[in-house]
């Protein structure tokens, strides 16, 4: 089995909206394991007793939440043109999930979801008034509450370094809806999920989990001391 | 958005896999339904992840959708969690496909795969607020409507039915559906359709028969209550499936279900005449696939969906006319394709071996043998043509091949089983693990041996429908007996099925229309998904058995009487009485009956079709 020799990598952005959104992240896998196949597209495959696609989702989204911009890795041992790629991926999709470009990127042994900083959220939160963001957000620390990996129980956790931005777009009478900027890198991931109810705590707020809608809007890398969204990340080095 | 969208929304984060109830699937067909179409739900009385891995749904979800008159959708039984919501947020039960409330169909169709599922149908009409009583239902109430294997003896669920329909569905379906819409168009009430189509083979109206029963409440037969009902309900029979469009699209699901695959029926049918099948009873006769039909669906399925696995159906795959070809075939397409064959029910010879070693290559899984029974007398008894020579003979070749782990099923309580019966299964297992530590220089290491015993539950329209099955307590013992015997072989593990849920089975599999009550009374104590060991609820069915004065040993636990009128019986399957009573002496005798190939038994079906297999291979 050939490794890393001129393998070349794709970078696809896709959406996920609507009743998709209760895909799981094990589930897209599949999905996208059946539209390589469907499209005719060869992969390339790990090496081992039991191969598998080289194909990565880059830092998966949680169940119940939408995206209008996540991202999908995929390598080849055989260049393929971009466009074909898209068209060829989207044949065996459901409504509500499409992809909706494509670029070959360097190919590294590292990829995408280890360069990934942070992730752009919206979040609507139906009946949670008053919000106090900029009081939340000015104390020492902020504490959320986390699983912690280890010992499965949930532990305080200051995430005040992990928050870029937190922002109140809008309140109505039907409930609020802010814009967080947070953290998303490899075992440093802030889920706005968390930090809402912990905001709500704070606020004196009800908070309902299950009627909280959020809405990934993209994923941002470090290039040169600046964000950058994950789609324009790799564009000057072709 | 429907209004049950809405709701969802609100409900779907709160509950297990809310993707079992968002539809949305690959191939699935969400669409605006033409004013004047009949809508029908098909309705699997079980979870998403075991109906959709049943193949019936797709071929007549596909036949269905197909037509200009019909627009098929479907639904499943909500999880435990979901119904609990749903009921407690005021949601309907509703189809996936435009989460249209099942109250607003034509029709709502079950398929009835096994006996244990039928609380679900009651879970599914209560929660859909429809009168699950057929004569509690008004005009502006959907047709029930059932077929599927049980729908051979549905009289259990008879009074929840308008229709039932048995046999082959995939002609009578679109019609039963077809009629309908036109009836509709014409201002017709619903007993103006049942009398219509009571008229075509395959359909039983149980609302136009009553019961016969004599002073001490015995069932003596069945009254017909209408001009329009024939004497006996003739199974619907498709006589040449190679004309019958088979789907080359799939419903692809989006999260993992029991079967996950492409799938080509090969045949419809067997001959091999095993006494406990139902299946190879009333599926008679075989009716083969043409080789480019299968070998056409199998590719383009798999083009059309990029299932990674194809599997074949039928009741006993190497008896496939063309089987060699097909699977050199098809091995060289899915090598090619990188998609992995399974073969479920081959029987081992030499080719068999040659394409599991190929399709399997380094990764094998075990090898299964069904043998049924410990010895060779109750193998002839059941009629099932395995014997020793041809386990060891094959397992020889497999371990030669590196084959390391081997599945053995029987069966427990079959008519005329003793305690050396037991003894056999032991036995097997044992020189089985011998043989195993042959080729492994005097150790187990990998080797493993897997004993499966389920219990015998004695079905409708096959010889052994008169016999008693074991009691609860019998079985039990027998399970310890087996159990004490097989922990001493090292390398041997052994598994069982519940005495009480295999009873209930046996209840329902030859019960007559008095158990429409139980069910009813089960559902309301909290009986649902009684085919789940986990939250079985057997106090439930225990009182409503009590409640309604039915011992369990009236159906289950006592001979019947082979002259007797069964409930059953307002059903021809197409093979005759006689025939059954032939096989059930031989049977008492251990005499076999050989393969219809080698020479026609007179089962009696070709009084309605065309065999075409009597005596083909007879010297």
């Amino acid at each position: 089995m050939p490794n890393n020799k001129e393998l070349h990598r794709y970078l696809f952005g896709f959406y996920k909206k609507g009743n998709m959104r209760f895909i799981s992240h094990l589930d897209l896998q599949r999905l996208f394991k059946r539209c390589i196949k469907r499209a005719g597209i060869v992969p390339a495959y790990s090496n081992g007793f039991n191969p598998h696609e080289k194909i990565n989702i880059v830092h998966p989204l949680s169940l119940g939440f939408e995206t209008e911009q996540d991202y999908f890795e995929l390598d080849t041992e055989q260049p393929y043109e971009e466009s074909r790629l898209v068209e060829g991926m989207n044949l065996a999709l459901p409504e509500g999930i499409r992809f909706t470009f494509c670029r070959e990127i360097p190919y590294s042994s590292r990829n995408s979801s280890s360069i990934t900083e942070m992730s752009l959220y919206e979040a609507f939160l139906p009946s949670s008034q008053n919000l106090n963001t900029e009081g939340f957000i000015i104390q020492d620390e902020v504490k959320i509450l986390k699983k912690d990996k280890k010992t499965k129980k949930m532990v305080e956790k200051d995430v005040k370094d992990w928050i870029g931005r937190l922002e109140l777009l809008e309140e109505t009478e039907e409930g609020s809806r802010l814009s967080l900027l947070l953290r998303s890198a490899p075992n440093e991931t802030l889920n706005p999920a968390s930090l809402l109810e912990s905001l709500c705590a704070f606020s004196g707020s009800p908070f309902d989990r299950e009627a909280l809608r959020v809405v990934r809007k993209d994923l941002f890398a470090r290039k040169d001391g600046q964000l950058v969204s994950l789609s324009c990340y790799y564009t000057q080095e072709d | 958005m429907s209004n049950v969208q809405k709701q969802l929304d609100k409900l779907l984060l709160k509950v297990e896999k809310p993707a079992r109830y968002i539809g949305g699937e690959l191939h699935s067909i969400a669409r605006e339904p033409l004013p004047g179409t009949v809508r029908f739900a098909f309705c699997f009385p079980d979870l998403y992840e075991i109906g959709m891995s049943y193949m019936g749904l797709n071929i007549l979800y596909h036949l269905l959708n197909k037509t200009d008159h019909t627009y098929c959708e479907r639904c499943f039984t909500p999880a435990r969690d979901m119904m609990a919501a749903m009921k407690a947020a005021d949601v309907p039960l509703f189809t996936l496909e435009t989460k249209t409330p099942l109250k607003e169909m034509d029709f709502v169709g079950f398929t009835l795969q096994y006996e244990l599922s039928y609380s679900n149908i009651l879970a599914m009409l209560d929660l859909a607020g429809i009168p699950v009583l057929s004569k509690d239902r008004t005009e502006a109430d959907p047709i029930i409507i059932c077929g599927g294997p049980c729908a051979f003896n549905a009289e259990p669920v008879a009074d929840f039915m308008d229709v039932i329909l048995v046999g082959d569905g995939e002609e009578l379906l679109p019609e039963v559906c077809r009629i309908r819409g036109e009836f509709r168009r014409a201002g017709k009430t619903k007993q103006e359709f049942l009398a219509e189509i009571a008229k075509l083979q395959g359909v039983y109206i149980p609302s136009f028969y009553g019961e016969i029963r004599d002073e001490k409440g015995t069932f003596r037969g069945y009254r017909k209550l209408r001009e329009e009902a024939p004497e006996r309900v003739l199974k619907a029979i498709v006589h040449d499936i190679d004309t019958v469009d088979f789907p080359k699209e799939l419903i692809v699901p989006l999260i993992e279900v029991v079967h996950d695959r492409s799938v080509a029926e090969l045949f419809r049918g067997c001959t091999r005449g095993c006494r406990f099948c139902q299946a190879g009873m009333v599926y008679r006769p075989v009716r083969e696939r043409s080789e480019e039909k299968v070998l056409d669906i199998a590719k383009t399925q798999l083009e059309n969906s990029g299932q990674g696995e194809l599997s074949l159906l039928s009741l006993s795959t190497s008896d496939y006319t063309h089987f060699e070809p097909l699977v050199t075939d098809l091995m060289e397409y899915c090598k090619q394709h990188q998609v992995s064959l399974s073969l479920p029910s081959l029987r081992m010879d030499n080719f068999s071996f040659k394409v599991l070693d190929e399709i399997q290559g380094v990764r094998k899984t075990g090898l299964t043998f069904a043998a049924e029974a410990g010895t060779q007398r109750l193998r002839n008894v059941i009629n099932k043509n395995i014997t020793e020579e041809h386990i060891f003979t094959a397992l020889r070749q497999a371990f030669d091949l590196g084959w390391t782990s081997v599945k053995l099923y029987f069966m427990m309580g079959l008519p005329t089983e003793t305690y050396e019966d037991l003894d056999g299964i032991v036995d097997l297992a044992k020189r089985i693990m011998d043989l195993a530590k042959e080729h492994n220089g005097g150790k187990v290491g990998r080797y493993s041996v897997s004993v499966s015993v389920s219990n015998f539950v004695p079905k409708p329209d096959t010889p052994f429908m008169w016999v008693r099955q074991n009691t609860p307590e019998e079985f039990e013992q027998k399970h310890y007996y087996l159990k004490d015997r097989l922990k001493k072989i090292k390398g041997v593990n052994f598994r069982y099925h519940g005495s009480y849920a295999s009873m209930l089975e046996a209840v329902f599999a030859r019960g007559g229309r008095e158990l429409s009550a139980v069910l009813l009374r089960a559902y309301e104590l909290g009986a649902a998904f009684d085919a789940w060991t986990e939250g079985f609820r057997q106090d439930a069915w225990e009182q409503a058995l009590a409640e309604n004065s039915i011992g369990a040993d009236y159906f289950a636990l006592n001979d019947i009487d082979p002259d007797a009128p069964m409930p059953w019986e307002i059903v021809d399957c197409g093979i005759t009485k006689e025939f059954f009573q032939r096989e059930w002496k031989k049977a008492q005798e251990a005499v076999t009956t050989p393969d219809c190939r080698l020479g026609c038994n007179g089962c009696g079906v070709n009084a309605h079709t065309e065999c075409r297999w009597g005596g083909i291979y007879a010297e």
